[in-house]
């Protein structure tokens, strides 16, 4: 994963060579392997390189395109031999994925974007039309930051220069920390007014005067698969699962997988074994690494993950993380943290051991079970289904599913139909389901302002239209979109992250095929258990029970908040985020074991000590909050002008 | 089986009532007291009255509490001779209880692994 920067001052006047001598240093720990500039008037460009693929260590960027145009592209293209074939004599098979991409958007322009498959973040620089072009990959898995006005514009894959290096103070974004309660933020927006992140799937055109950000690809609701028999869906899952992680084994040096000894990394690892015992991989090796407590009376996993190591004849990274101090909520004082999931600066014990792994093996990538759960039916819930033969008119399969699902449930059958029929409803008329609710703590007024957010951006599901599982599909993808953009990059030990389960084709796929194929009653991830048989060991497709983290973060809170020194005087309180009493009897509450929003809470605390930390590094100006929501106006009408 | 689930929704209402009135204790003594019919209990005994309880809470007005379920499949199962227990379990972190029915110590109304989540307060 490598960073880019870029500044463009509007005014004509060259950039400030003291100003990039100082941004130099924020972008080196992220980009070890050499760095690039382009230089041209009132433009500057730099390029830091992290390189994971044998053609990456070929690049030279920023990459002048054969017309003119400045491409920086931090990404890996999946698709380089369809796009070598369509543009015939322009590449060639030992072509650089930027050369490819370059060659690609001169021949298609813009059209370019949604041809390309992969995880990539990019920016154009247009001297002829004076004109810039950001753009993300479909889900975001890259970051790519922007700020303008009307002197100048500039754009990072890291947001501590743009932040840093300002020369002025900002505003928080009250809905950003709303999201962060909840299920993340916008992904367009940033803990700091003024100050952007490229939306996923999206391309944001900046010219002197406008701002277009345009969506370039979308899943098509018209597209479904429907095949006759079972063994059909689980051939093409096993087609379309492969063809992912083979795409993510695309490594010059030994991978890393995280192996949790869930359905997730387990069906990933399995299915990269099988791929690289075929030579189909690229990469030289993949390692392992995996984390218990056995402490934590759901989260037994040893067991499971020891089976996989098993099959594969290697044991890998073991991390007990009962010993580690997981709740360390204060940030160190000469640390910046741009963002409340940056981290404290001080790495945990389990970071320091996961640094340490992949130094010894030379890990640059790291593959993550991210979206298993959400997109292959991890989450067994009945009402996707329902609501499909509800829009479809399908009355006699309606009651015969509703009953079967009121048995596996154990659950009135008109509980599951009401479950069904009110999302077809505004949340104003009917609520947000009880998991979805604002925490007791927060001011009423935070959440009047601030509903959509604190709800996890609540719609209501159309029942003309695309079927409802795959609205619910889109859902379940922006929230991914939404935590992809709330990942933060790791400078201590650069690794480029890779998530074998957001690939656009196996999202395409899981989106078209019936539900009743990704979950069924009594058989939760109904698909992925019956494709995988022979691949990954019986033991997992046949485990009944889901691991989960309950007991460790209540225990965690509960010895880490008697230390922490809240007082009447926080800062969330002073914003108008939260009630400090009523915080703090949720606080005594988890001390006395009963039951809280417990992620809720740990990001409340989160999200205090990082304001703390912000206040110290003076990045907040004197009205450091801007109440008025701003998500509407991008997320509703994805081609929005503003004037600069 | 028709009557199987009348005897089970008739059972539930009953435990339902003990319940709102906030009387456990009449329901452990109900329980444990409740008589082991005399025949001996039929082979597919459990299943048949496992599932006739399931259906009942499907068309109960109600979500069915885990005790108000499990005293009433304890009762039924004991009524056809089969000697059940209503195991009540507990966690700490968070402070969790839920109540299942166990045959010969084997879980018959529930996930086979409950009693693993929980630590088990007493048998009745």
């Amino acid at each position: 994963m490598s960073v880019q920067f870029g500044r463009w001052n509007l005014d004509g006047k060259p950039v400030d060579r003291d100003y990039l001598e100082k941004v130099t240093p924020l972008l080196a720990p992220y980009g070890p392997d050499g760095a690039g500039s382009y230089s041209n008037g009132n433009i500057s460009i730099l390029y830091r390189g992290f390189h994971t693929t044998k053609e990456s260590r070929r690049e030279s960027q920023p990459h002048v395109t054969s017309s003119g145009p400045i491409l920086t592209w931090d990404g890996r293209l999946d698709n380089r031999a369809e796009l070598i074939g369509q543009l015939g004599d322009l590449v060639t098979v030992h072509s650089t994925d930027v050369e490819i991409v370059s060659a690609a958007y001169e021949y298609w322009w813009e059209d370019c974007f949604a041809m390309l498959i992969g995880d990539w973040a990019l920016s154009i620089w247009n001297p002829h039309t004076r004109s810039l072009i950001l753009a993300k990959d479909p889900i975001g898995t890259r970051q790519l930051y922007y700020s303008f006005d009307d002197k100048q514009v500039s754009w990072s894959t890291i947001l501590d220069p743009l932040i840093l290096l300002a020369g002025k103070t900002f505003a928080l974004c009250e809905e950003y920390i709303a999201g962060w309660f909840s299920f993340f933020p916008a992904a367009h927006l940033t803990p700091y007014v003024g100050i952007h992140s490229a939306p996923p799937s999206s391309s944001v055109l900046i010219r002197a005067g406008k701002h277009i950000v345009s969506k370039y690809w979308d899943f098509d609701p018209s597209k479904r698969i429907r095949y006759r028999a079972d063994g059909e869906y689980e051939e093409h899952f096993r087609a379309v699962f492969g063809e992912s992680v083979r795409r993510r084994l695309r490594s010059d040096s030994p991978i890393l997988a995280e192996l949790s000894g869930g359905m997730d990394s387990s069906s990933i690892v399995c299915m990269a074994d099988a791929i690289i015992a075929h030579g189909a991989a690229e990469t030289p090796r993949l390692d392992t690494i995996s984390y218990y407590d056995d402490s934590e009376p759901n989260w037994n996993e040893r067991p499971y993950f020891t089976k996989v190591e098993e099959k594969r004849g290697r044991t890998g990274t073991h991390i007990d993380m009962g010993s580690q101090e997981l709740f360390k909520f204060e940030f160190d004082s000469d640390h910046f943290a741009a963002t409340p999931g940056s981290g404290g600066g001080r790495p945990s014990e389990a970071g320091r051991q996961i640094a340490a792994c992949i130094a010894s093996q030379g890990n640059r990538v790291v593959l993550s079970g991210i979206g298993g759960d959400e997109f292959t039916g991890g989450v067994p819930s009945p009402t996707p289904e329902l609501q499909d033969l509800l829009a479809r008119g399908l009355f006699r399969p309606l009651a015969h599913q509703l009953k079967v699902w009121a048995l596996n449930k154990r659950k009135p059958w008109f509980y599951l139909l009401f479950d069904a029929v009110r999302e077809f409803f505004p949340p104003a008329l009917v609520g947000v389901p009880k998991y979805k609710r604002p925490a007791a703590w927060f001011n009423p007024a935070f959440v009047k302002r601030n509903r959509a957010a604190l709800t996890g951006y609540e719609d209501r599901t159309k029942i003309f239209g695309p079927l409802p599982s795959f609205q619910g599909h889109i859902g379940t993808v922006d929230v991914l979109r939404r935590q992809l953009a709330c990942s933060d990059l790791s400078s201590d030990l650069p690794r480029e992250k890779r998530y074998p389960y957001l690939d656009r084709t196996l999202l395409e796929f899981l989106s078209a095929i019936p539900r009743e194929q990704l979950v069924r009653p009594g058989q939760r991830r109904s698909l992925m258990r019956r494709a995988l048989i022979g691949i990954v060991p019986d033991e997992l497709l046949n485990r009944k029970r889901k691991a989960f983290v309950n007991r460790g973060p209540r225990v965690g809170i509960a010895a880490e908040c008697s230390g922490l020194e809240l007082g009447q005087h926080m800062l969330i309180s002073s914003l108008g985020i939260a009630d400090s009493t009523r915080f703090a009897e949720a606080l005594q509450k988890i001390r006395r074991g009963a039951e809280v929003p417990v992620v809720t809470l740990m990001r409340t605390l989160g999200i205090e000590f990082w304001l703390r930390n912000l206040t110290t590094r003076h990045v907040l100006g004197g009205a450091a909050w801007q109440t008025r929501p701003a998500t509407k106006q991008a997320l509703r009408n994805p081609t929005d002008q503003l004037c600069l | 089986m028709s009557f199987l689930v009348l005897k089970a929704y008739w059972n539930l209402i009953l435990f339902d009532l003990i319940l709102a009135r906030g009387n456990f204790a009449a329901l452990y003594n109900k329980v444990r007291k409740y008589p082991v019919g005399n025949k001996p209990a039929v082979p597919d005994a459990v299943e048949r009255i496992c599932s006739a309880v399931d259906m009942a809470c499907i068309w109960y007005w109600k979500e069915a509490l885990c005790l108000q379920r499990s005293a009433a499949t304890a009762c039924l199962l004991k009524q056809y001779g089969v000697l059940a227990q209503v195991v009540i379990g507990a966690q700490q972190m968070p402070f969790k209880a839920h109540a299942w029915v166990e045959v010969d110590r084997r879980v018959v109304n529930d996930k086979p692994y409950t009693p693993e989540m929980y630590a088990v307060l007493d048998r009745c």
